[in-house]
């Protein structure tokens, strides 16, 4: 049982780093085996926990986790940039030193809301703490880049803190919905591809920021 | 039946997938419409009526409510259908000779046909949402419409409608991811309260008086704003304007008359919980909030639009807060006079979108300066427009002035005097936009053209006339349009009688179950 912590808070731990060094990068590239380190990490954490637990459930959703996430959508997403193929960076609006700060901010601010939620109860407040940093660091990365494959990346990264959330509060949620969260999230990346690749079409550029014809 | 309803739709889309001739797809389009109608519309009456529970594979259930829901969907729904119907076999017309709204020719790998299929599928979506007894399993389905209906909104490759599809997609997933957490967290709360963790709302609103209400509340502002995100609730509706007005016109009537009301329903559910936990008063002030803020911007926006589906759109923005705030004043009257609202609102609507679509054809632009004078160019579709305007607006005889008046007297009784006299003036305002555009577009005088260029379906074209033979293929797929549009139409005249004794009888069933709602 005390293995199977473990296992599960060092995955726990890899998933955050990787978040927090996707702030780091620019190229595309390096987004993506970010993304495919959390989800490799993401599912040896489960399949352990539904070892340890002997929860058959869990280790089903953990290869399907290891197909989806780790590789069918990052070959989707290598896909899609190959054919898009305009720029292999994403544009900062801000300076790395600003994305380290605010990054931080945010860890801190998930810190001060879980601690406030969980106030008096017997749980401590890292697990949550970690879930909702990941989630604001997605958020603030789609909010400051604004290119469409990076927007894609920030949705994935904050599908994957929910995984982890579902993993390490809920303890897994039912099998049906976790099969049906990762249905939908592949059936949405695949449909952003396909958008991507129509506005590279009609607009000559994936830059989100071009989008604005429409207003008021 | 709940299963049969399910299995056909499932047939049905996945067939309207394969490549085959059109007459196949417009086929299979009726062939859905009619099962939609028959099955889903018996399903909805044992529900509703008869009082029984429905339910599929032990997964899916149907509830008064979930029933009441899925009512609204099946009568748009089939009659969305028969229009699909219709715009294909024009489509697959005038794709043989001239492109008809002057668009530019779409890219050539995408058949017609699938737009039928994603079409059946996001009413799939939408109808296992409604009938799912899991919190869980209606994220997934709420979610599951976002994807599909981005591709349709997106579906005709225009740069407008691209823009609308990305926004749409990456707001209202972000949006709804926040209330996938807001759900891990109530997981969470029963976790380590000790209780057996569900998602099933009864069963939950069981658990919530021994879970920790500070994680409650926050679980609850997650879910609220990822849901109103979807809902269109202001300020989290910058999407919405985008996508209802982009999106074709059975679309657009989907997304607003069905889709709108499918994330209210999640809400509600929620909401069942939560007063459970007795944090109902948090809930009420939330919903008011979001209600209000909705109808503000949405009152005022309408005023200034220039095109036609968006100003339709920012009055679902309206309507939708005014269900809000029906849910939000709490009480047995106010909760009956929103469920009337959300009927007689998504019928309207969707008959309201359909019309629109087809003056918007006639007049080849969204923009009402160049749509003046409907009345002579495009008759039918602007008698339907004037239908369903005069019901949205609240002209007397329809529902929505009673259920608009008994929102005011509600808010009065519940001592939010404020409350009503600003929901008052913005009604005021609401109605005098929404009838002045009307007024415009359908008996105003365009100085530029002279009468004799009008045709019925045909409009006026600057370039050379099109050729009789596509006139006449035109001609079968209008009937199926005008249909469309006049089944609705019809099921508009009816709303009154929802007011009346066996009708609001049955909806004050369905407002008992929401919390505020029994007698």
């Amino acid at each position: 049982m005390q293995c199977y912590n473990n296992v599960v808070t060092w995955m726990g731990t890899i998933i955050l780093i990787s978040g927090f060094l996707t702030v780091l990068f620019r190229r595309f590239w390096n987004i993506l085996a970010c993304y495919r380190i959390q989800s490799l990490a993401l599912a040896i954490a489960t399949w352990t926990a539904g070892r340890m637990t002997g929860n058959g459930h869990l280790e089903m959703i953990a290869y399907a986790t290891l197909l989806v996430k780790a590789i069918l959508i990052p070959s989707w997403i290598r896909h899609v940039l190959k054919r898009i193929s305009t720029r292999t960076e994403a544009r900062l609006t801000v300076g790395v030193a600003f994305y380290l700060f605010s990054a931080a901010g945010l860890l801190l601010l998930s810190h001060v809301v879980a601690s406030r939620a969980l106030y008096g109860l017997r749980a401590s407040p890292e697990a949550l703490t970690e879930v909702l940093a990941l989630v604001l660091i997605g958020l603030f990365q789609m909010m400051t880049r604004r290119e469409a494959v990076t927007q894609m990346m920030g949705i994935l990264f904050i599908e994957n803190a929910l995984t982890l959330a579902a993993l390490q509060l809920a303890k897994g949620l039912p099998m049906v919905i976790e099969l049906g969260i990762m249905l939908d999230v592949l059936i949405g990346i695949l449909a952003m591809g396909i958008l991507v690749y129509r506005i590279q079409e009609q607009f000559d550029t994936t830059d989100t920021a071009r989008l604005s014809t429409l207003h008021g | 039946m709940l299963s049969t309803l399910i299995t056909a739709l499932a047939i049905f889309s996945g067939v309207a997938f394969l490549p085959a001739p059109v007459v196949f797809s417009t086929a299979i389009a009726m062939l859905a419409s009619l099962t939609l109608w028959g099955v889903g519309g018996s399903l909805v009456w044992s529900v509703l009526v008869d009082g029984r529970m429905q339910s599929a594979w032990g997964i899916f259930y149907l509830d008064r409510l979930g029933g009441f829901f899925l009512g609204v969907l099946v009568l748009v729904g089939g009659a969305v259908l028969l229009n699909v119907a219709g715009q294909l076999r024009t489509a697959a017309a005038s794709d043989a000779g001239h492109d008809a709204s002057g668009s530019p020719k779409r890219a050539g790998e995408v058949p017609l046909t699938v737009s039928l299929g994603l079409t059946l599928l996001f009413l799939l979506a939408m109808i296992l949402g409604l009938s799912s007894r899991n919190l869980g399993l209606i994220w997934v389905c709420v979610e599951c419409t976002t994807m599909i209906s981005a591709l349709l909104i997106g579906f005709e490759h225009q740069r407008a409608a691209l823009e609308a599809a990305w926004k749409y997609i990456i707001l209202c997933t972000v949006g709804l991811s926040f209330s996938l957490l807001g759900l891990i967290l109530l997981v969470y709360a029963a976790e380590i309260s000790g209780a057996v963790p569900t998602l099933d709302p009864v069963g939950l609103a069981f658990l919530a008086p021994q879970l920790p209400p500070a994680l409650l509340k926050l679980a609850f502002l997650l879910i609220l704003v990822g849901f109103g995100t979807k809902a269109g609730f202001a300020p989290l509706h910058s999407w919405l304007p985008d996508a209802h007005s982009q999106a074709p016109a059975p679309t657009s009537a989907l997304l607003s008359a069905v889709l709108l009301n499918c994330s209210v329903y999640a809400i509600i559910r929620t909401a069942g919980v939560m007063s459970a936990a007795g944090l109902g008063a948090d809930v009420r002030s939330g919903m008011l909030l979001f209600g209000f803020v909705s109808v503000l911007f949405a009152a005022l926006f309408l005023l200034v639009q220039h095109d036609l589906k968006r100003m339709l759109a920012y009055s679902s923005i309206e309507h939708i807060g005014l269900i809000s705030l029906g849910i939000g004043i709490g009480t047995p009257l106010s909760i009956f006079a929103a469920l009337i609202h959300t009927v007689t609102h998504s019928l309207a609507k969707s008959l309201a979108f359909l019309s629109a679509g087809e003056m918007v054809r006639t007049a080849h632009s969204h923009d009402m300066n160049r749509m003046l004078g409907m009345l002579r160019r495009r008759p039918a579709a602007a008698t339907g427009f004037t239908l369903a305007m005069t019901g949205l607006a609240g002209l007397p005889p329809w529902p929505i002035f009673a259920t608009e008046l008994l929102l005011v007297w509600a808010a009065i009784g519940a001592g939010r005097l404020w409350l009503a006299m600003s929901l008052l003036l913005l009604l005021a305002i609401a109605f005098t936009g929404l009838l002045y555009h009307t007024i415009r577009v359908v008996y105003g005088d365009d100085p530029h053209h002279h009468h004799h260029h009008y045709r019925e379906g045909r409009g006026y074209q600057a370039e050379p006339a099109i050729p009789e033979t596509v006139v006449t293929k035109r001609e079968s797929g209008l009937i199926w349009r005008d249909l469309s549009m006049a089944v609705l139409a019809l099921m508009v005249i009816a709303t009154p009688l929802l007011l009346l004794s066996p009708a609001a009888e049955t909806i004050r069933a369905v407002a008992a179950v929401i919390p505020g709602g029994g007698l």
